[in-house]
């Protein structure tokens, strides 16, 4: 075996077995990526948990059974429930990094960048065509669609998404919260649902409030300042990026508030493959 | 029998699971063993990593290609970039080590993969010391002085450079050349007061021994 041929079956394997611990190829990974939740919501889903054996197993990796369960914190568990968002977005090349580069009199600036090339490198590295290259993100998105279709039917499913992906930009003056506010209104009028059904899909697609990440603090006294959140859903497919910018007016500082659609391409893939 | 389809089901997803984790450790893939070595010495010599890991570093498409999509600067140090995927990752298989030599987690997996693991599932810390100390013996121009220069310090505890160079009747140069690979390896840390073996070999001393 060359040793260039070595590499290549090594990174084959670490991509495969990255993807095996994703939720679309693994329970546990499921379980844990979808707590906490309710003791008898996880059971009835998932019964494999009323087995004592294999709920030692998960207690020892840091999940929590009680009334509801869930993933204590700081453990393997929550690690794991990590690595799952990292490499959803490493393998759909939307993985989020901050850089800070040296600017002389302005000193050193730091600017929100994306590893947007991940998967053509994996393909020269492996040699394998770029479609080749598993996509845990999009195995997540097509399964997560699929269920929501047969639970609220596949037409409002299919017109929510991609009217949410035909959005341009969703931004808030001082006030965060009334931009998103509109543009759920609009996928409500879109589909036409009830108010507390489309909060139901709002949360199970788009985010659920008081679940944001924050990701970053960025800004000095000479660059604007602000914040900059990934917003979670309950199935966590996660499109919204929240980036705040404080900035100054004739009566004080404001902030102004954009939100960035991500993994546009593979939810408008999950949509095509589901039609 | 639904009971045993939910036992089957369980040990093919815990499986799947287990040996995903495996897969990722340092000891058994060649990717996550270049980024962890980097990790632990926070950036190594560009020259050190062309001669150690060819395949990765020689050839710049390849170079170029790894550098990009893990996150790694090759300059004349080689070190993980911070805040992209192979910073994460490696932190990440740091976690995987940790969980890996808990006996508890251990012993309850292996109850449940008896078939699959009949020794038990591995120890992947102790694995991946055993790798390092593997690589080290091989390592043709200081590898095994290095050797005995870990089993002294291992013996004493802590020793400096001088009092290497003493009991072990060596040069002052072969001292450092040692104490480097050791650093490089991970296997001693430097204070300021001398080298101290790494705390994974203090755990698992018998596996210096076996070398």
């Amino acid at each position: 075996m060359s040793e260039e041929k070595s590499l290549k079956d090594h990174v084959i394997n670490l991509i495969n077995a990255l993807t095996n611990l994703s939720p679309s190829r693994n329970i546990i990974s499921q379980l844990i990526l979808l707590t906490p939740e309710d003791q008898v919501t996880i059971s009835h889903s998932f019964p494999e948990i009323n087995i004592q054996d294999f709920r030692e197993v998960l207690k020892a990796m840091g999940m929590m059974f009680g009334d509801k369960i869930e993933n204590m914190k700081d453990s393997f568990a929550e690690a794991i429930a990590k690595l799952i968002h990292k490499t959803f977005d490493w393998l759909d090349n939307e993985y989020i990094y901050f850089s800070s580069e040296y600017f002389g009199q302005y000193g050193f600036v730091t600017s929100q960048k994306k590893m947007d090339d991940v998967r053509s490198h994996l393909a020269k590295l492996t040699g394998l065509h770029i479609d080749l290259i598993p996509n845990p993100y999009l195995e997540w998105a097509k399964l997560v669609i699929r269920k929501l279709s047969s639970i609220y039917g596949k037409n409002k499913i299919t017109r929510f998404v991609k009217e949410l992906l035909s959005q341009s930009s969703i931004t808030d003056r001082d006030y965060r919260g009334k931009g998103l506010q509109d543009l759920i209104n609009k996928l409500g009028a879109t589909i036409g649902s009830t108010p507390p059904e489309l909060k139901e899909i709002c949360e199970l697609i788009i985010y659920i409030e008081g679940k944001s990440e924050h990701i970053y603090r960025k800004g000095s006294s000479r660059h604007p300042e602000g914040d900059v959140w990934i917003e979670h859903s309950k199935y966590h497919l996660d499109p919204l990026l929240c980036e705040s910018s404080r900035y100054e007016r004739y009566s004080g500082w404001g902030m102004d508030y954009a939100y960035e659609l991500r993994h546009k391409e593979s939810l408008k893939n999950a949509l095509e493959v589901e039609a | 029998m639904a009971g045993e389809h939910v036992e089957k089901e369980i040990t093919k997803q815990l499986s799947n699971f287990v040996n995903a984790l495996i897969a990722l450790a340092p000891s058994r893939n060649y990717v996550t063993q270049f980024l962890y070595l980097i990790k632990i010495n926070n950036s190594i010599d560009y020259r050190i990593l062309e001669d150690a890991y060819p395949d990765i570093v020689k050839d710049e498409y390849v170079r170029e290609s790894f550098a990009k999509a893990f996150g790694v600067s090759f300059k004349d140090k080689v070190s993980l970039e911070p805040g992209k995927y192979g910073e994460f990752l490696i932190d990440f298989v740091g976690r995987a080590l940790q969980l890996f030599e808990d006996t508890e987690f251990r012993s309850k997996v292996s109850s449940l993969l008896k078939d699959e693991y009949p020794q038990g599932i591995p120890n992947l810390a102790q694995e991946w010391l055993e790798v390092r100390l593997k690589g080290l013996s091989s390592e043709p121009t200081y590898g095994k002085l290095a050797l005995k220069v870990l089993r002294e310090i291992m013996r004493v505890g802590r020793a400096k450079t001088e009092e290497l160079e003493k009991s072990l009747n060596i040069g002052r140069g072969d001292a450092i050349e040692a104490t480097n690979l050791l650093k490089l390896y991970g296997l001693i840390k430097e204070d300021p007061y001398g080298f101290i073996p790494s705390e994974s070999l203090r755990k698992y001393p018998q596996l210096l021994e076996g070398i």
